[in-house]
């Protein structure tokens, strides 16, 4: 049923746009598909740029949550001082998980209409005709041509000039990974981070190796464009690139902490800081083996 | 105090925080590889193959297996041995063979059986002992999804990149006064060829049937016959016209002499098979589920199409006697009247054999065989419209 909902709403329309993209683009369906993905995206850049607004957002009032899960052990109090602050900041805390999993079931339709269309098999273009709608523009139209720049778009990655598709994937993955992720407080988040920021291109691109070069194709566009999407919202320090989109970022409001105005850039680190300071120094806060012991 | 929705400052700058990375958002790209993973595996079919079988009056030769061609001996009282699978996996020489699938029947002639492979190239095998006679591999590039046609002492097919070749049905070698590098055509050639006396018939998939002269691949029509849709199919009807269906919903009655239409049909979905043909009628089915009966004299239905149910229609039928046998993927066989289109009988031959996408065979003692995927065949008799399997002893060990 779902799926069957997935496929009439999502893939077929998707699936024929592709089509249709093919045809007007001198029927070249590499040029289709890097215009498919980029109009695809394109649309659905107002749920990404909630969702990263939303992500910074958490991003921010992370060190009072943090600071919060140390000070207090009652669970109930913790979680309403938690809930203030998302109140005080206008932060949702779904709110970053609500346009992903908006945008999931597009980004699986994208990459699936892709490799439908793709055809590698006779099989595969037998099931094609399933999805295809019955305008002749459409039908006239398949199967689509699988060369593009002197690749076989049906071949898999590790094939010949395949392998340059294998190492862009792995570069437009990891270029996404480092415009996206942040530095961590302490070590082992750290180490996390920079191990995922490894893992994840490689990953690809050892999927890659076995997919057919037009996904691979499709992958490396929607990298970039995600790339893009990246720096037009969070900047590009490296380059001097200022954000475009600036988001709402939460103000921390903690008595000891100074005023966000006079905080400057690095309020949230100052933020993480003063915890540290708070309960070293048994001030207003209290340290969680404190707080157990005052329990009744 | 500030109004937690009032900016600040430092909110207009760039914010890279050094924060901890939320676990939940590192959940997430795992999701996405799972969810990928998933949506890869759910929407794309791999190459099976379709290739129908061929029998000869002592011996059956058909696709075991994906990748695996049979050759069956046939006793008297119909039981059927396997003589030989190839590749063997017990031959050294056959171990790093990877046929992938089979599209087109098996041809047998003489004392050899040519068969094409999608990804493996073109074979002769002795057709007693299933070892190689020759292998083409090289020389030609793209995949095979037509089968081979074989006549005048050569073996013809066409390549997905869209270049017919042919070569000597007794060598393998590339045949003298034939282009080196094929005949070019604009997109893949997925038809298997028909040779029809010296001239080859070839179909491509940007729309066009062209007749080739054997002996040097000159054009024989003063112009192709030329559709809007890809023609992945073509069949000799009688001495004067070929079976052209499209995927444009077309099926063209094409004039051998000179290509021109004799009949433009519009079908209600695409048409990718061959026919059945009597008394100037070809019957045939589309991926919609409706079977047909056109008269090409007239261009006109013999009687109003039929739907067979929603499954798709892409073997062949066959005709004994006044009754057509169709089957559709599920697998399903379903026995026609075919002057009027009655229903005479409908028969379901195992759950979970496969699909029914291979053209079917009729045999002497006019029953009607088709090959699911799984390998299996099926035995249907018009006269009982009853439905049985042809086991193999020893196939699938």
């Amino acid at each position: 049923m779902i799926g069957d909902i997935f496929t009439l709403i999502l893939l077929n329309p998707m699936i024929n746009f592709l089509v249709i993209l093919n045809n007007v683009l001198f029927g070249s369906f590499g040029l289709a598909i890097i215009a498919f993905t980029i109009i695809i995206r394109l649309v659905t850049f107002p749920l990404t740029l909630r969702q990263l607004h939303s992500t910074r957002s958490m991003q921010g009032i992370q060190p009072r949550i943090q600071e919060i899960n140390k000070k207090f052990s009652d669970p109930k109090r913790r979680q309403e001082e938690i809930m203030k602050v998302y109140r005080e900041a206008g932060v949702n805390p779904l709110g970053c998980l609500g346009p992903m999993v908006l945008q999931f079931p597009v980004l699986i339709a994208l990459y699936s209409a892709v490799r439908l269309a793709l055809a590698t098999s006779p099989e595969s273009l037998e099931r094609l005709s399933g999805h295809l709608y019955s305008w002749s523009f459409i039908q006239h139209g398949v199967p689509l041509q699988e060369h593009f720049i002197g690749m076989d778009l049906r071949a898999n990655g590790g094939s010949g000039i395949g392998i340059v598709m294998v190492v862009l994937v792995g570069l437009t993955t990891w270029a996404q990974t480092k415009t996206t992720v942040t530095v961590a407080a302490d070590d082992k988040a750290r180490a996390q981070q920079q191990m995922m920021a490894y893992m994840m291109p490689l990953m690809f691109a050892f999927f890659a190796l076995s997919f057919p070069i037009g996904v691979a194709v499709y992958w490396v566009v929607n990298s970039i464009v995600g790339i893009a999407f990246n720096i037009l919202t969070y900047g590009f320090p490296l380059l001097k690139i200022e954000p475009v989109f600036k988001a709402r970022v939460p103000a921390p409001r903690t008595p000891a902490i100074p005023s966000a105005a006079s905080a400057g850039p690095s309020a949230a680190a100052v933020d993480v800081q003063t915890a540290r300071e708070l309960r070293t120094a048994n001030g207003l806060g209290r340290s969680k083996r404190q707080n157990r012991r005052r329990r009744p | 105090m500030l109004h937690p929705r009032s900016p600040t400052p430092y909110q207009s700058r760039c914010y890279h925080t050094h924060v901890k990375f939320p676990r939940t958002l590192a959940a997430l790209p795992l999701l996405a590889v799972v969810a990928l993973l998933f949506a890869g595996c759910v929407s794309v079919e791999n190459p099976q193959g379709w290739g129908s079988p061929t029998f000869t009056p002592n011996a059956v030769y058909y696709q075991e297996s994906r990748d695996h061609l049979s050759g069956a001996s046939l006793a008297n009282d119909g039981a059927a041995s396997r003589s030989w699978l190839f590749p063997d996996k017990n031959n050294a020489q056959d171990k790093e063979l990877k046929l992938k699938a089979i599209y087109g029947a098996p041809v047998v002639e003489g004392e050899s059986v040519y068969f094409s492979s999608f990804t493996g190239g073109v074979f002769a095998l002795n057709k007693e002992t299933g070892r190689p006679n020759w292998r083409v591999s090289t020389g030609f590039s793209g995949d095979i999804v037509g089968g081979v046609a074989v006549g005048g002492g050569k073996v013809a097919f066409g390549t997905t990149d869209g270049d017919l070749h042919l070569v000597d049905a007794k060598d393998g070698k590339p045949s003298l006064g034939w282009p080196k590098n094929g005949v070019s055509f604009g997109k893949g050639v997925w038809a298997a060829p028909v040779i029809a006396g010296d001239v080859v018939y070839v179909a491509s998939m940007d729309g066009t049937v062209e007749a080739l002269k054997l002996a040097d691949g000159s054009r024989i029509w003063a112009r192709p016959f030329s559709a809007t849709g890809a023609i992945p199919e073509i069949r000799i009807l009688d001495d004067a016209h070929l079976f052209v269906p499209s995927l444009n919903k077309h099926v063209y009655i094409v004039k051998r002499a000179d290509g021109s239409v004799a009949q433009d049909f519009r079908a209600a979905d695409w048409v990718w098979g061959g026919a059945a043909f009597k008394d100037n009628t070809a019957y045939f089915g589309d991926f919609s589920g409706h079977v047909y009966a056109l008269d090409i004299t007239t261009g006109k239905d013999r009687w109003p199409s039929i739907s067979l149910g929603d499954d798709r229609v892409k073997a062949a039928p066959q005709i004994v006697d006044d009754v057509v046998v169709f089957a559709d993927r599920q697998p399903t066989i379903h026995f026609l009247s075919a002057k009027d289109g009655a229903r005479l009988g409908i028969a379901f031959p195992v759950v979970k054999a496969g699909t029914i996408r291979a053209d079917g065979t009729t045999l002497q003692d006019g029953s009607v065989v088709f090959l699911t995927t799984s390998g299996r065949m099926f035995k249907a008799d018009p006269r009982t419209q009853t439905v049985s399997e042809l086991s193999v002893n020893g196939a699938g060990k």
